[in-house]
């Protein structure tokens, strides 16, 4: 007990944060998936309603949005994790040699992106994307309509989300690689082992703790993509980028009226994939760990 | 270490003030609104100059992003706590918001500024703060998407005559095929739910003749969209991609559909000699501007006093008498003291309101569920007109969604107790 008031103090903000922007937000919207509210009068409990219309209504324009919004965020969160994980563990690699000069720095030329907004990340893309004026085409002596077509308009988002997200994930990985023991490495050199085999044998393994750790933390900020299909196709062309936290928006603060009981139950929904695809990835990890 | 819990009990002192320091009980109004554009500077100037009338409650300027707003509006109202005594809503929400019980009538400040009322109005602006035979907003401005030309453009390419009756048409647009270079474009069509909100109305339809009852697939939005297809095709639409102010500011377009609050922006660029005139039609017989306004409304707020709304009532009076600041934004200041005076006849848009003819082309969206038809009409007119979507697929998506949508708010539009 005394151990425990003890930790109090260092646990305590967090948990006082965490209840409050976390827990009473969360289960205040899961209340809300079961109403018909729109955020003004008196929410009306309608229990199961929403969720039986967006799951199993197969005629429903809630379904529609949802299963269509849905499937966009999984092929974002399909493409933009393996890409935030692999681009950054690369270069994470290629900037631990010994023999490199001036890796600070472009560790921090790498991590400078993820500081700024995404609006305005996505408004210099969005020039360097223009079919008219942006280096680009010129580059590439092409007419293409980056923003307008596909399978360009997914190209110019996950080009937006690996250039502003591979610097968090770097800085991680460098910091995991320069603690390998170089025992280990010289080890494995007198072995006969080349760069790549190392690399594989002696680095992966040895960094596989904070590697999940990543992996579960950019797969759950991945499927709360808005910012970049927002700023730069704003969910077009036809829909095909609209992914699931936009059309949630639109519904709960879109134009009109508040559509929030059908926008909650669809954020709660997200929430359960998420939580089974974090659990997932969570008992992988820690098979890893133990094995 | 020994002064950490004086930092945090002072700290927590601030924090109860600022939380305690409720609008209602300060000595300055609230004035929230969505002026964050070039127009905010000039309302900014006009709330300035009021203050320097050393008003007992002067007014404190709080301008955010129209989406934040609304939000905003929906947590005050839920905690009843922080509400403005003053803001600015659009038109279109105000049925939204009337009918939800959380707007009260301007009964409070038409009988502290008897002045305030509908005769010294613009009466369709007038008319569009009402709901239910109450009135709930005074208009601030009429404001919308009409029609900039480029007048060497269409000097050069022999287009005058489409403006001979101060009306273009599609159909006149149409007859530039062929006439252009590939880089320049009959219009920019950042607008294209303006232009075919007006087209629709200009045929004698409407998105929403009765309240609830949408008619997105009427042979009216088939002929507007089907028009503007054909244009797209014949490659008299700046391309989707392109930016619309910059083909038109840079002379590669001879009209752009564009919003009255755009003026100050085409002004700023030099050589560009632009002119006015009346949104693109589809006929020349009973032409609309189909326009929106800013009211002036009240939240619901037990805790203001009956002083703080006789100061709200002097500040929009004050507006009323001196809103020639806000025509410098491009916009057409509601007020007949201002709109119908010499100094605002000078002003480029004042030819929508000059004539009681050009006054009865104005309309507001006001219907019930104007907000959604808008959403809808912005989420899918590009698909449709750039041919990804064919004309009824995209109408019966949009009349589903909008029917969707209006069964749910409707259902849940029980009004707060």
């Amino acid at each position: 007990m005394r151990r425990a008031l003890r930790a109090a103090p260092f646990i305590g903000p967090h948990l006082v944060l965490f209840a409050v922007f976390g827990l009473l937000p969360g289960v205040y919207g899961l209340y809300i998936g079961f109403t018909r509210w729109n955020l003004l009068g008196d929410p009306q409990f309608v229990g199961l309603d929403n969720f039986h219309e967006i799951l199993f209504d197969t005629e429903s324009v809630f379904h529609d949005q949802f299963v269509n919004g849905l499937v966009n965020t999984l092929i974002f969160v399909a493409v933009s994790v393996p890409l935030l994980i692999v681009i950054p563990l690369l270069l994470a690699a290629g900037l631990s040699r010994k023999d490199l000069k001036g890796a600070g720095f472009f560790q921090g030329v790498f991590y400078i992106p993820g500081l700024i907004s995404v609006s305005a990340g996505a408004i210099a893309w969005v020039l360097m994307f223009n079919r008219e004026l942006g280096p680009l085409n010129n580059l590439l002596g092409t007419d293409i309509s980056f923003i307008t077509t596909q399978p360009w308009a997914w190209l110019t988002i996950f080009v937006l989300t690996v250039w502003a997200g591979i610097g968090g994930n770097l800085v991680i990985y460098r910091s995991a690689i320069s603690a390998v023991p170089r025992e280990l490495h010289e080890a494995a050199q007198i072995d006969g082992a080349g760069t790549v085999r190392r690399f594989l044998s002696v680095t992966l393994p040895s960094i596989r703790f904070p590697l999940l750790y990543t992996m579960v933390l950019t797969t759950v900020g991945s499927f709360n993509v808005f910012g970049q299909p927002m700023m730069l196709t704003k969910g077009g062309p036809n829909s095909s980028t609209k992914v699931l936290m936009m059309n949630i928006r639109d519904l709960a603060f879109g134009t009109g009226a508040s559509i929030a009981g059908m926008a909650a139950a669809m954020s709660m929904l997200l929430g359960v994939v998420l939580m089974l695809i974090s659990a997932v990835q969570f008992s992988v990890m820690h098979r890893g760990i133990r094995g | 270490m020994r002064r950490t819990p004086k930092v945090f009990a002072a700290a927590a002192m601030v924090a109860a003030l600022l939380t305690g320091c409720s609008s209602s009980e300060s000595n300055t109004l609230t004035f929230w609104n969505p002026l964050t554009g070039d127009d905010g500077a000039y309302m900014r100037q006009i709330v300035q100059d009021y203050n320097a009338t050393k008003p007992q409650y002067p007014v404190t300027f709080q301008p955010m992003a129209e989406a934040d707003l609304y939000t905003k509006v929906y947590s005050v109202v839920n905690a009843e706590d922080d509400i403005p005594d003053v803001m600015i809503m659009h038109a279109a929400r105000i049925p939204e918001f009337a009918g939800a019980g959380v707007l009260t009538t301007d009964e409070t400040l038409t009988a502290a500024q008897p002045q305030l009322k509908r005769d010294n109005y613009q009466e369709t602006a007038w008319d569009a703060g009402t709901v239910g035979g109450k009135s709930y907003g005074i208009p601030l401005d009429l404001h919308g998407v009409i029609m900039y030309y480029n007048k060497d453009l269409v000097a050069k390419y022999g287009a005058e005559g489409f403006l001979d009756d101060k009306v273009v048409t599609l159909d006149e647009l149409a007859t530039l095929k062929g006439k252009l270079p590939p880089d320049t474009y009959a219009f920019a069509g950042l607008f294209i739910p303006g232009v075919v909100d007006a087209g629709v109305r200009n045929l004698g339809g409407s998105a929403e003749p009765q309240p609830g009852k949408v008619e997105m697939t009427s042979p009216q939005f088939t002929t507007v969209y089907s028009k503007l297809v054909q244009l797209q095709k014949d490659g008299l639409i700046a391309p989707e991609d392109s930016d619309s102010m910059q083909v038109f500011n840079s002379g590669k377009a001879l009209f752009l559909p564009d919003g009255t609050w755009g003026l100050s922006g085409h002004r700023a660029i030099k050589g560009l000699n632009f002119g006015l005139t009346n949104a693109l039609q589809m006929s020349p017989d009973k032409p609309v501007n189909v326009l929106g306004s800013h009211q002036f409304v009240q939240l619901k707020d037990g805790s203001r006093g009956k002083e703080r709304d006789k100061a709200v009532a002097a500040f929009v009076e004050f507006v009323r008498k001196n809103s020639l600041k806000w025509a410098d934004s491009g916009q057409i200041p509601a007020s007949r003291q201002v709109f119908e005076s010499p100094e605002y006849a000078k002003y480029p848009q004042s030819f929508l309101t000059a004539t009681s003819e050009q006054q009865s082309m104005l309309k507001i969206d006001a219907t019930p569920h104007a907000g959604f038809i808008s959403g809808a009409l912005w989420n899918h007119s590009k698909d449709i007109v750039w041919g990804r979507v064919p004309v009824a697929q995209g109408l019966e998506t949009m009349q589903k969604e909008i029917e969707a949508k209006i069964a749910e708010a409707d259902a849940a539009g029980t009004k707060r107790d």
